[in-house]
């Protein structure tokens, strides 16, 4: 079930962040994985190429999470690619906000590679049924 | 995380160069912050770091770090959200927690494994954002209404801005520009001692073709050089905005610390200089601004009194002159009161009364920068303990920079730096004097003239030398530095204006060679210490010659114009 190549966006503005899930992803056994530094550049990259998945961080100048996943959303080509939200807390309007754009998932920084493998296979789980 | 080690390093590394960078930028908008405390969008700015800061800190397992940035975001979210007006005595606790951040951060750096104690900081941040500190007294609830729209504004995307806006830049390891710079260098050497040859080929009878085409392959490679070298210069080169946005947040707290009412107005700040002059001379703008509020600004009633603005003003400044960079602190404070300088250094035996009285009122400001000299009357722990400009003058002199001193009593100072672009490949004056020939670095010298050896007068026991009608004492390079006094017996002499911070000198030298582009090499061990050497370097003849430190050979010289 787990699709060692499947093709992931990690979306941070900050480059420690996008380094340390990129390693976190690469520990539970993807390798194929891109960087965006906001969520303009995301749009581009995801248009320009197909991905499978996009992990994004909430908090992003020009274009937060929040905006990239609605403009996912309301794309033709991208509307099905599974979006898990990286969120610094747990605050409750965000995880509404997010759930009501259409996140399949979301989860609290600092995590842990067990945590996200969890999250990632519960959402690949739901996609596929 | 169970990264590989050197890849954990890697990201440690990684984050403390972001978070760093992204430090420095915060002093900058609270400033501004402060000037516009409305501004939903540059609180939003702030926020943000602060949050991103602590993301990849809970991360990496900072956790001194996760806690301190936690409560300061929890107080910048109740700003933001204009639950919360933003104070002087908020921003006082804020910044304090930022440099708190700034010192686990460099707890890291250093991996020292040192605990600060956080709690007395984040307990008064918890007060405010808790509503319990005095200074947090809930913003009456009408108001907030306008903020957070301009937040939900803010919020959206702004396309055009960000669509072409990609990073182009890389970090490179400093090191190995250093070395591209060397190599660059060693290109230079090798293209004077071409050019030496080539010239002297066309004596050597080889045909005029060979000749010809072989100097056209010289001027290539001359032309080649010269933009190599200034695409490797560039490549160190750095807006001075570095330094200089370290100082409205300065200002601002020695402003408070003071009770006086200051503004700092950068100019300048996208000049461009080396790496290398850029990181010597933030301390001694430090000190120059630290002085120029403690010393030179009026208290506001003060100001008033003397029909002067309340809220002072500290211009920093920087231009590109030529092949020198002029850096300038001024303000528009009392100015520096040239008889009270005298007064002083007479007091602390610096100078003599005699000598005092002689002195014009240019050379009293110079005074300043005699160690051991301080004006303030009472010592402050802000300007310090008259340890101060001494070293100022020092450091500048260092990479070959001169600093100069204007004042007009009552209406303020202007502290003027110039400096070299850079330093590694410089302007030398070659001279010769007791048989060797020196080097001296082109930034030090005002004007070389001819003289004969009856020009030269003995006042005082010491040797000078009038040059239209201004009096300059006469070093002799020889026996400065060889302790060979006298070598070509020529009818003519040399005089080499030097020019040391303010005080100028006439160098006596044998022969004027001329001046060549050098690549300045350090000595490494075996001249370490030794005064007033700045190097060597190869001719383009292949010779190997010292270049002087001029500041530091006549550094008893200088002493010993003033006792």
């Amino acid at each position: 079930m787990l699709d060692q190549n499947m093709k992931i966006l990690v979306v941070d503005d900050f480059s420690t962040m996008r380094r340390i899930i990129k390693n976190i992803l690469r520990e539970i056994g993807y390798n194929n994985v891109d960087e965006a530094d906001d969520g303009t550049t995301a749009l581009e990259k995801l248009r320009a190429g197909k991905f499978d998945f996009v992990v994004t961080d909430w908090n992003m100048p020009n274009m937060p999470g929040i905006e990239l996943l609605k403009a996912i959303r309301s794309d033709a080509e991208l509307k099905d690619t599974p979006v898990l939200m990286v969120t610094a807390e747990a605050a409750k309007e965000n995880v509404v906000t997010a759930v009501q754009a259409g996140v399949n998932n979301y989860i609290v920084k600092p995590f842990t590679a067990a945590a996200l493998k969890e999250r990632i296979d519960l959402i690949l789980q739901k996609v596929n049924q | 995380m169970s990264f590989p080690m050197d890849e954990m390093d890697d990201i440690i590394n990684d984050f403390i160069t972001e978070a760093t960078e992204g430090l420095d930028l915060l002093d900058q908008k609270f400033i501004e912050l402060e000037k516009s405390p409305g501004d939903t969008a540059l609180l939003n700015e702030i926020f943000r770091s602060i949050h991103t800061i602590k993301g990849a800190a809970g991360f990496l397992g900072f956790q001194q770090m996760v806690d301190v940035t936690h409560v300061t975001e929890d107080v910048l979210n109740k700003l933001r959200k204009g639950e919360m007006q933003v104070k002087p005595v908020i921003m006082d606790a804020i910044l304090q927690s930022v440099d708190l951040i700034k010192i686990i951060l460099g707890n890291i750096r250093e991996k020292n494994g040192r605990e600060e104690n956080t709690a007395p900081v984040i307990a008064l941040l918890n007060d405010i954002s808790t509503g319990k500190a005095a200074a947090a007294e809930p913003v009456n609830q009408t108001a907030p209404a306008a903020p957070k729209k301009a937040a939900e504004e803010e919020s959206r995307p702004k396309a055009e801005e960000s669509a072409g806006a990609k990073d182009q830049s890389i970090r490179v390891d400093i090191d190995r520009l250093d070395s591209v710079l060397n190599l660059s260098g060693e290109l230079v050497l090798s293209r004077n001692r071409l050019m030496r040859l080539g010239s002297r080929l066309s004596e050597s009878g080889i045909s005029q073709d060979l000749h010809s085409h072989m100097n056209e392959a010289i001027a290539q490679l001359d032309l080649v050089t010269a933009d190599l070298q200034l695409a490797v210069m560039k490549i160190r080169m750095q807006p001075i905005a570095k330094v200089f946005n370290k100082f409205p947040r300065m200002v601002r707290d020695l402003a408070r610390q003071t009770g006086k009412e200051v503004e700092l107005v950068l100019s300048g700040e996208e000049t461009e200089m080396d790496k290398t002059v850029i990181e010597e001379i933030g301390d001694p703008l430090v000190h120059l601004i630290r002085n120029s509020v403690d010393h030179g600004m009026e208290m506001p009633d003060e100001r008033e009194a003397a029909g002067k603005p309340r809220c002072g003003r500290i211009g920093l400044s920087a231009y590109q002159e030529g092949r020198n960079i002029i850096v300038c602190v001024s303000d528009d404070g009392k100015g520096i009161d040239a008889a009270r300088v005298k007064k002083s250094a007479v007091e602390k035996g610096l100078i003599s009364q005699e000598e005092a009285e002689k002195l014009s009122e240019k050379d009293a400001f110079n005074i300043i920068f005699i160690p051991g000299f301080s004006t303030a009357s009472k010592v402050s722990n802000i300007s310090g303990r008259g340890v101060g400009m001494d070293v100022v003058k020092t450091n500048i002199a260092r990479i070959n920079g001169t600093i100069s001193v204007d004042s007009e009593l009552g209406k303020g100072t202007r502290i003027t730096f110039r400096l070299p672009l850079t330093l590694a490949i410089i302007q030398a004056l070659t001279v010769e004097a007791g048989r060797e020939v020196y080097g001296i670095p082109l930034s030090n010298v005002i004007e070389n003239i001819r003289v004969t050896a009856d020009e030269i007068r003995t006042i005082e026991g010491k040797e000078v030398i009038n040059i239209r009608d201004r009096v300059f004492p006469v070093v002799r390079l020889g026996s400065l530095v060889s302790g060979c006094s006298e070598a070509a017996q020529s009818e003519w002499k040399y005089i080499v204006v030097i020019g040391i911070g303010e005080k100028q000198f006439g160098i006596l030298v044998d022969r004027l060679h001329g001046q060549e582009e050098i690549v300045m090499k350090s000595m490494g061990e075996y001249l370490k210490g030794t005064e007033g050497i700045a190097g060597a370097c190869i001719t383009g003849d292949g010779n190997v010659i010292l270049i002087l430190d001029m500041a530091g050979l006549l550094a008893p010289a200088v002493g010993g114009y003033v006792h």
